[in-house]
């Protein structure tokens, strides 16, 4: 993979946008790998490093990158995939469509391909180490979305994903610091546990624009969590920016994740959906 | 029969020099023969076996002991050159070693308070062995070339070791793969036309190179290698792995400028696979640097005119 990635930068050369793309793709990889527990996160950490390290001495990307580390030997005994990757995989999607979704298809058709080709790597990774079952079905699924939402895209297609599709075409637009919800709702709702840390949905707030969903998951050293909802109008809701806290400084507050769009007025119910790391908790929480 | 013996690794590679900022003027460090020599430090075993002892370490001589040190170190594989690339190394006018010296390397460290010795010591060997580090690959790129190929060559060596193998496989196999395979994918175009996937594993010990390749119809070609780990050190750093349009499989003789080699032969295995046959051959290297492969029979290598 190392290898491939450097033949990929230097085939870039001084192209900062190609090189840059190449060195995020390897980094996606990396974590993807130690998120599933295919190889520690030190080992994830040395090897991204090494790149960064093979790149600075062909002057490709500034030396200042340059660290000189010793890295770890490969380590000998077996590493099964602890984690399977399919439900990251599904929020990796998700975090990729709202990215896309400020895209306007017509105007930008390469933007499909462009996430199409960000997510691959890492879909081709996972599978390589037996952590998806269903890694290039939803690649697919992905590209035939994209393709039926107007982008330009290669390679097979499955079937579109009526989500994903509905988000694309709703282009909801992006939320403003100063939008606030018109309605607030008390939840608490458990959906599970992730490494031994419960995780509920605390409140949720939203209007015609956005959808804020509070989540606690009280923990000295909290996983690292992303949130989507799918409404019953059959309208998929993604997180527009990073989740924000109450506590400032406190690891154990809420946070809350601010989704677009807004709640229509027929919705009675939602599906709340919290990644974090492999796994994926889902349950459903009544307005 | 005259006997033909194996040329070392570095037999044909050219002296490298660098100069090193040393006791206020600049000393010269010279790459020759597989050896690296303080041409200014005539005894330069006395002048470490001093710093050991607590003397002023010299820049020359710190080099020369991190040249040492990291001759077996397989990580550098990852690092080196691949074909065709022609600028390597840390530019020292933007990139300024962050240590000429050990010493120096030592006091660049910060430390936050107290830390158990274990600790401090392992910190310390990091900080030392990064700046070993940085300050090799601040070198002159023919010097680096020069460094890697010895790690190669001590890969070569070892492969026997089951438990380097297990340690290391992985990065000497795709340190392989990446060397050879722009080579392999031309050897693949003359079997076959469109897109050639190549696949490149290091040889198990004791076995020699096998090629082969699989072309289906509206399939891309399929190339599948399997190469001694001494192809890098040996054929691939002497700068000989395709010479006028051969590609060379192993150095088993000669000298410098005229060497034996077995070069590889597509040969039809089936009605769609092909496999390399090594045939013998000699490397003539002209006067004016132009390389020439003159063939010759099994068994008459040695005695060819």
């Amino acid at each position: 993979m190392l290898e491939e990635t450097l033949t990929a930068a230097r085939a870039g050369g001084d192209r900062a946008a190609v090189v840059n793309d190449v060195r995020r793709s390897f980094r996606s990889v990396a974590s993807a790998l130690a998120t599933v527990g295919a190889i520690d996160g030190g080992r994830a950490a040395a090897i991204v490093q090494e790149l960064d390290d093979a790149l600075a001495l062909r002057g490709i990307v500034a030396s200042s990158a340059f660290a000189g580390r010793a890295f770890p030997a490969f380590d000998p005994s077996h590493h099964p995939v602890r984690r399977q990757g399919d439900g990251w995989l599904e929020s990796e999607i998700e975090h990729h469509l709202d990215l896309i979704v400020d895209f306007d298809p017509a105007a930008h058709p390469d933007t499909g391909a462009k996430a199409l080709a960000s997510i691959a790597p890492v879909v081709r990774a996972l599978q390589a180490v037996g952590a998806l079952r269903r890694g290039e079905r939803r690649l697919a699924d992905l590209a035939a979305t994209l393709a039926a939402a107007g982008f330009d895209v290669e390679g097979p297609q499955g079937e579109v994903d009526r989500g994903w599709l509905g988000y694309l075409r709703a282009r909801p637009r992006p939320t403003l610091a100063t939008d606030t919800p018109a309605k607030t709702l008390a939840a608490a709702k458990l959906l599970g546990t992730v490494g031994g840390v419960a995780v509920s949905v605390v409140s949720v707030g939203w209007s015609d624009h956005l959808l804020d969903v509070e989540v606690a998951a009280p923990s000295t050293q909290p996983p690292r969590l992303r949130c989507s909802v799918f409404d019953d109008a059959g309208q998929l809701h993604l997180a527009a920016g990073p989740s924000f806290g109450d506590g400032g400084q406190d690891p154990t507050a809420p946070v809350t994740f601010r989704l677009r769009p807004g709640l229509t007025a027929e919705v009675r119910s939602m599906s709340v959906r919290v990644t974090a790391g492999a796994e994926r908790l889902e349950d459903q929480v009544w307005l | 029969m005259k006997r033909v013996r194996t040329p070392p690794w570095w037999a044909g590679l050219a002296a490298a020099e660098a100069a090193v900022a040393c006791e206020g003027s600049e000393h010269s460090l010279r790459w020759e023969d597989g050896r690296l020599r303080l041409l200014d430090h005539p005894d330069h075993d006395a002048e470490q076996v001093l710093a050991a002892l607590g003397g002023a370490s010299l820049p020359c001589v710190w080099l020369a002991k991190a040249w040492a040190r990291h001759s077996t170190s397989v990580e550098l594989v990852t690092l080196g050159r691949r074909p065709g690339e022609v600028d390597l190394g840390l530019d020292p006018a933007v990139h300024r070693p962050r240590a000429t010296t050990e010493g120096e390397a030592v006091r660049s460290m910060t430390v936050a308070g107290p830390l158990p010795p274990h600790v401090l010591r392992s910190a310390r060997d990091l900080v030392v062995r990064g700046a070993e580090i940085q300050a090799l690959l601040a070198l002159p790129g023919p010097m680096i070339d020069r460094l890697v190929l010895t790690v190669m060559a001590a890969c070569a060596e070892r492969w026997d070791d089951e438990d380097f193998r297990t340690e290391h496989g992985l990065r000497i196999g795709a340190a392989l793969a990446g060397r050879a395979l722009p080579a392999l994918r031309r050897l693949g175009t003359r079997v076959g036309d469109g897109v050639i996937d190549v696949g490149v594993s290091p040889a198990r010990p004791g076995h020699g190179p096998t090629i082969a390749a699989r072309i289906e119809p509206g399939e891309p070609v399929v190339v599948s290698a399997e190469l001694p780990v001494a192809w890098l050190s040996e054929v691939w750093g002497r700068g000989v792995s395709e010479p006028d349009g051969a590609f060379v499989l192993a150095v088993t003789g000669g000298e410098p400028a005229d060497l034996r080699v077995e070069v590889g032969e597509w040969t039809r295995s089936g009605p769609m696979s092909w496999e390399i046959v090594s045939e013998p051959a000699r490397l003539v290297t002209e006067a004016d640097g132009s390389r020439r492969i003159v063939r010759t029979q099994a068994g008459t290598a040695g005695a060819a005119s």
